[in-house]
């Protein structure tokens, strides 16, 4: 207790409301398609110089947080995912926003981002030193086994054929070869071109696949009209108690998944939300709603990403180990305030640590009422007229593509995979396991090389460490599941 | 049912492209003295894989009479059985390039050619239902939407747009 009450301590009015702000501005980025958490921190990191490190770190912190749940505004009423966080969320949130439930859709996935958001941060709190232990001792086959078990995950995500799915995620990975090689920084299969030696990043691929491929399906549709029949009707939008009780395990489950996978250095929000989705729909009574608007999906892709915040904070504050590319800043932020980020930080720097932590939680906080806030304008836009609507979002398709890189060639890129998936989706190919495997590739490819130095060339240490085999055996049960007799009678039953 | 099919096949031979391709590619990348699958075997292996998937489902695709109907995924939509037409999606797009083009070779300023693309994007998208209000409010939409990121990325973000 007397450490809770010493960490609010740490709280001024002055800190208060640059939470609130870091918070606001990154809800706002989060929902705007193109611009990312990791963009606005590093952009505001210049405008912290005059301020403390407490009010700088809560103010970033609280960034961090918002920017990672403002993404499902725009995924929910406009199936554009606002952050590739928030791919998952499209999934289900999209299709009940057009059986005309947007308001409660938006509703269980801003409320599962709060939970997500406490959960982790009750993680974050009690379990910052074991865990960060735990995970600096993942062997490189341990981390390339859990990418063969989610991309075995993938597989089963989006439904229908399973080897249409299986395709669609080796696709994503062969894909996200082109560029520098992970491994040893050298140019591959760029055919001389010299834009494609940084190969094809998140921003423009996903933009492409979710919002330019939805663009040209409502062009394709017809001329006038509104880009959805979307009811807009924003009823559902607060939970009742019920609510909780009813999605309250799925919440759980999926942040402590989330906060787990946010730990593990270099897996992002976007693994985190696709694993817990994919465990979610495994577990589900209903596994043939996922993807036709269910609430589960929501439930456990929210609450997930938001978990994976706290969980990539724990090896920061504990290690000094950046877990993603925004603790990555975070940390140079730290060191431009003169504080060492590392194990002494507790010790040396405890008011730092303590901002950090009271910012996760207070935005986490701010953000449900923050996201219906935002939702009400956002309805409103998607009532627009076609004719007004799809120029203003490829106009801000297009610029956010150019502000990734301040290079044309992402722009090109984005239309490029706007074909691809515009063709896949006429094609009945998920565009989902594209996009899981176009992130997990660097991964996968990394550890399993880096296994291999270490191995001498063997691939024994997979079926001979336990964590790599057990991880291999779930990843072969996943994807023969629908094979398996018992499954086979479930889905006759259901 | 005809028209998905073709779509399948163009979507399977674009999939067995970029597989020979990529594969063709990395099968050249010469192997490393301490590495031992090196760059090229990894892309490699996942080419075989893309390529022998695309095959199968292509030949699946030709020899079924009509598509399972448990083959429709979550994530596609049903066909809503509309006023379809390609030809708008290929102006859609072959705009978009135009603008990208211009915006790249700098032939005009942001501003002015992000209220010209708004104003053609939303004409070609009003198509019958155009009227002098339409118009009007393009014109306006597009110069507001262009200051404002004019304004936001330049001032706010300190990024230099075209």
């Amino acid at each position: 207790m007397d450490g809770l009450l010493s960490l609010f301590a740490a709280l001024t009015p002055e800190s208060l409301v640059f939470i609130a702000l870091g918070t606001v501005l990154g809800v706002v980025i989060g929902a705007i398609p193109g611009l990312t958490g990791g963009m606005l921190i590093a952009l505001s990191i210049p405008l912290t110089f005059g301020m403390g490190p407490v009010n700088a770190l809560s103010l970033l912190v609280a960034m961090y947080m918002g920017s990672v749940s403002g993404g499902l505004v725009a995924a929910i009423l406009l199936r554009i995912p606002g952050t590739p966080a928030s791919v998952m969320t499209t999934l289900d949130g999209y299709p009940l926003a057009k059986k005309g439930q947007a308001g409660r859709a938006l509703g269980v996935a801003a409320a599962s981002s709060l939970v997500g958001g406490v959960v982790s941060w009750f993680i974050l709190i009690l379990l910052a030193y074991p865990l960060s232990v735990i995970a600096i001792r993942f062997t490189p086959w341990d981390y390339f086994a859990l990418t063969l078990m989610a991309l075995g995950l993938i597989t089963s995500v989006s439904g229908g054929s399973q080897l249409k799915s299986l395709l669609s995620a080796v696709a994503g990975l062969l894909l996200a070869m082109p560029g520098d090689d992970p491994s040893v920084g050298v140019p591959r299969l760029t055919f001389g071109l010299y834009d494609l030696e940084n190969g094809f990043s998140e921003l423009p691929v996903f933009l492409g696949l979710f919002a330019i491929s939805q663009v040209l399906k409502e062009t394709e549709r017809g001329q006038g009209g509104t880009i959805t029949q979307l009811a807009h009707q924003m009823r559902g939008v607060w939970l009742l108690p019920r609510d909780y009780l009813r999605h309250g395990g799925n919440m759980i489950r999926s942040s402590l998944l989330g906060a787990f996978i946010g730990l593990l250095p270099g897996v992002g929000a976007n693994i985190g939300s696709l694993v817990s989705y994919a465990v979610a729909r495994r577990i589900s009574r209903a596994p043939s709603e996922f993807g036709r608007g269910s609430e589960e999906g929501i439930v456990a892709s929210e609450a997930a990403n938001n978990a994976t915040v706290g969980g990539a904070l724990i090896p920061l504050v504990a290690m000094g180990i950046p877990g993603s590319v925004i603790d990555a800043i975070l940390i140079g932020a730290l060191i431009l305030h003169g504080v060492t980020p590392g194990p002494m930080l507790f010790s040396n720097s405890p008011d730092v640590v303590y901002s950090i932590l009271v910012s996760c939680l207070i935005s986490a906080v701010l953000i449900y009422p923050l996201v219906i806030f935002l939702a009400r304008p956002m309805v409103w836009l998607s009532r627009t007229p076609k004719a007004f609507l799809i120029p203003a979002i490829l106009l801000f398709c297009i610029v956010g593509a150019y502000a990734n890189s301040g290079k044309f060639y992402d722009v090109w890129v984005m239309l490029g995979f706007g074909i691809l998936g515009y063709l896949m989706e006429k094609a009945r190919i998920p565009l989902a396991p594209f996009t899981i495997g176009f992130v997990l590739a660097p991964l996968a490819e990394t550890n399993l090389r880096t296994g291999l130095m270490i191995s001498g060339g063997s691939l024994s240490p997979l079926w001979t460490n336990p964590l790599p085999m057990v991880l291999v055996l779930l990843s072969v049960l996943i994807l023969l599941a629908p094979w398996l007799p018992w499954r086979g009678r479930r889905a006759q039953s259901g | 049912m005809e028209r998905d099919r073709r779509y399948e096949l163009v979507a399977y031979a674009l999939f067995l492209s970029a597989a020979l391709l990529l594969g063709g590619a990395a099968y050249l990348i010469e192997p490393s003295p301490f590495d031992p699958i090196g760059s090229g075997r990894f892309p490699l292996a996942l080419s075989l894989l893309l390529g022998c998937a695309a095959v199968v489902l292509a030949v699946q695709s030709l020899v079924r009479v009509s598509p399972d109907v448990d083959e429709l995924d979550g994530n596609a939509e049903t066909d809503d059985g509309g006023d379809h037409d390609g030809m708008r999606v290929l102006a859609i797009l072959l705009l978009a390039a135009l603008y990208v083009a211009s915006l790249s070779n700098g032939w005009l300023a942001f501003m002015p050619l992000s209220g010209a693309y708004v104003l053609a994007t939303g004409l070609l998208l009003a198509g019958k239902e155009c009227r002098w209000s339409t118009m009007l409010g393009l014109l306006a939409m597009g110069a507001m939407l262009s200051g404002l990121l004019t304004y936001v990325f330049t001032h706010v973000l300190y990024l230099r747009l075209p």
